[in-house]
């Protein structure tokens, strides 16, 4: 069975970063190796029944990033050595908080209520998680966005 | 020899083709069971194939008795030579639309796996390998039969072939019908046409979508994917074969005692004879795939992420 990827229609975010993120999660996580082939644009757009644009620009958004590199005849292939997942998260997180806190000093906050504010979003998300789950929110309103998978950018 | 190939052949193939079904056909008739109400679009894509497939057949030989039936009407017995490309047409089309008319059943919306499909992967190896080899086979003998081809008594180019007599260098003799350019170069665009109608048949096979993370629609897709392209290969063997054959049957005429020929053409004579068996052979066993597609869904292993980190350089 081939690794899965899922587009969902009713998700609001567009298509093409849903394949992104999916894409740089198993590249991440080591499921897709360095050198590892990808499918064709034509072939994985025809599959989940998308425009053959919008998978070329998930592409050409992972080759930007360094993720994968694509050559003419030879199609796209991994180019990211897989990490550890620890590591990884620990990267991540790092860079996000660093952001954070560039935001909360401009904005005069103390480190007490920067602390206090990030349980609050937390405990927030952590309920509109739980609410989804159950379908009790309606899903433009559900987090449909984890603030880990964000490379680099605040998710404000 | 002409008229014990005329008689004699015919019905060998036909007793040889009822001996092979009659083995093949417990070997051959396994068929894919699916869970029809979980996968309504699996249970679409194998009856839409199986169904063309036997409506390709009739059709196929209903066209190829008018054509026959015709076999005067037109450039002095040329649709005989067209039968087989003919059929083998027929054939491709109708996996071709089943392919055209089956393009979404395995497709699961907004899901698809991480695979890489190829043509390769679903070619039976054994099969092209052969059927590449008769065309190439095919090829060169129509290739000489063209260069040594010369105009008939009623001076039509390439349907006749003349000889100096062994037994008397000054007597030359011409005999025909003869595979020359007058029946090579419409057969050369037929079979063309074929080859081409082929390969575009197996790449809408191959190419068509589907969700590969479902191992479920994996197995049945594969199973049907691999027999249609086992159907288009053998529909070009029968159409290579069949011809190859024809084209034996009328150079083996040279092997005949009755005709005075030098002992080189004797010998071109005798492999037209040999051509004339393999190509039979061959035509029957292609004839056999057709009617009893059998191919597994032992495909090499290329799919899902095994064979994607097959991809991967070491």
């Amino acid at each position: 069975m081939s690794l899965r990827l899922h587009v969902d229609a009713s998700d609001p975010t567009p298509p093409f970063e849903q394949l992104r993120r999916q894409l740089d999660e198993l590249i991440t996580e080591g499921a897709l190796v360095d050198g590892q082939r990808l499918p064709s644009v034509r072939q994985l757009a025809a599959d989940l029944s998308l425009a053959a644009g919008t998978v070329a620009r998930a592409y050409a958004q992972l080759e930007k990033d360094g993720m994968v590199l694509s050559r003419r005849g030879a199609g796209t292939r991994v180019t990211a050595p897989p990490r550890a997942d620890g590591e990884v998260r620990e990267e991540r997180l790092m860079e996000l908080v660093q952001d954070v806190a560039r935001y909360a000093v401009d904005l005069g906050m103390s480190p007490t209520s920067l602390t206090a504010a990030i349980k609050r979003a937390m405990l927030e998300h952590q309920r509109q998680v739980t609410a989804q789950r159950f379908h009790t929110v309606e899903p433009h309103t559900a987090a449909t966005h984890h603030p880990l998978a964000t490379q680099g950018r605040a998710p404000w | 020899m002409s008229s014990f190939a005329v008689l004699v052949l015919p019905l060998l193939a036909v007793a040889t083709l009822v001996g092979v079904i009659c083995t093949s056909v417990p070997r051959r008739r396994k068929i894919a069971v699916i869970n029809e109400q979980e996968f309504p679009g699996l249970s679409r894509l194998r009856t839409v194939n199986g169904v063309a497939r036997i409506i390709g057949l009739i059709v196929g030989i209903g066209v190829v008795t008018l054509v026959w039936l015709q076999r005067d009407a037109y450039r002095l017995g040329l649709a005989i030579f067209l039968v087989p490309a003919i059929f083998a047409l027929t054939q491709i089309l109708a996996t071709l639309v089943a392919g055209v008319l089956t393009h979404d059943a395995a497709r699961t919306a907004g899901s698809a796996g991480l695979e890489i499909r190829r043509i390769g992967t679903y070619l039976p190896k054994r099969l092209s390998v052969l059927v590449a080899a008769t065309t190439v086979v095919l090829a060169l003998a129509l290739s000489w039969t063209t260069g040594v081809g010369v105009p008939d008594d009623m001076g039509r180019a390439g349907r006749a072939f003349s000889f100096r007599a062994s037994g008397d260098p000054a007597f030359t003799a011409t005999i025909g019908p003869w595979p020359g350019s007058f029946y090579a170069v419409p057969l050369t665009v037929a079979l063309s046409i074929m080859l081409v109608l082929a390969w575009v048949a197996i790449s809408i096979t191959v190419r068509r979508p589907r969700d590969a993370s479902d191992p479920e629609i994996v197995r049945v897709d594969d199973l049907v994917r691999a027999r249609a392209v086992e159907s288009i290969l053998a529909a070009v063997g029968v159409g290579v074969a069949g011809t190859l054959f024809l084209v034996g049957v009328l150079v083996s005429t040279l092997a005949i005692p009755q005709n005075s020929v030098p002992a080189l053409l004797r010998l071109a004579g005798w492999s037209g004879v040999l051509l004339e068996f393999a190509a039979m052979a061959m035509a029957i066993w292609c004839a056999v795939l057709l009617v009893l597609p059998g191919a597994d869904s032992r495909l090499r292993q290329s799919h899902g992420s095994a064979a994607a980190k097959s991809e991967a350089p070491s």
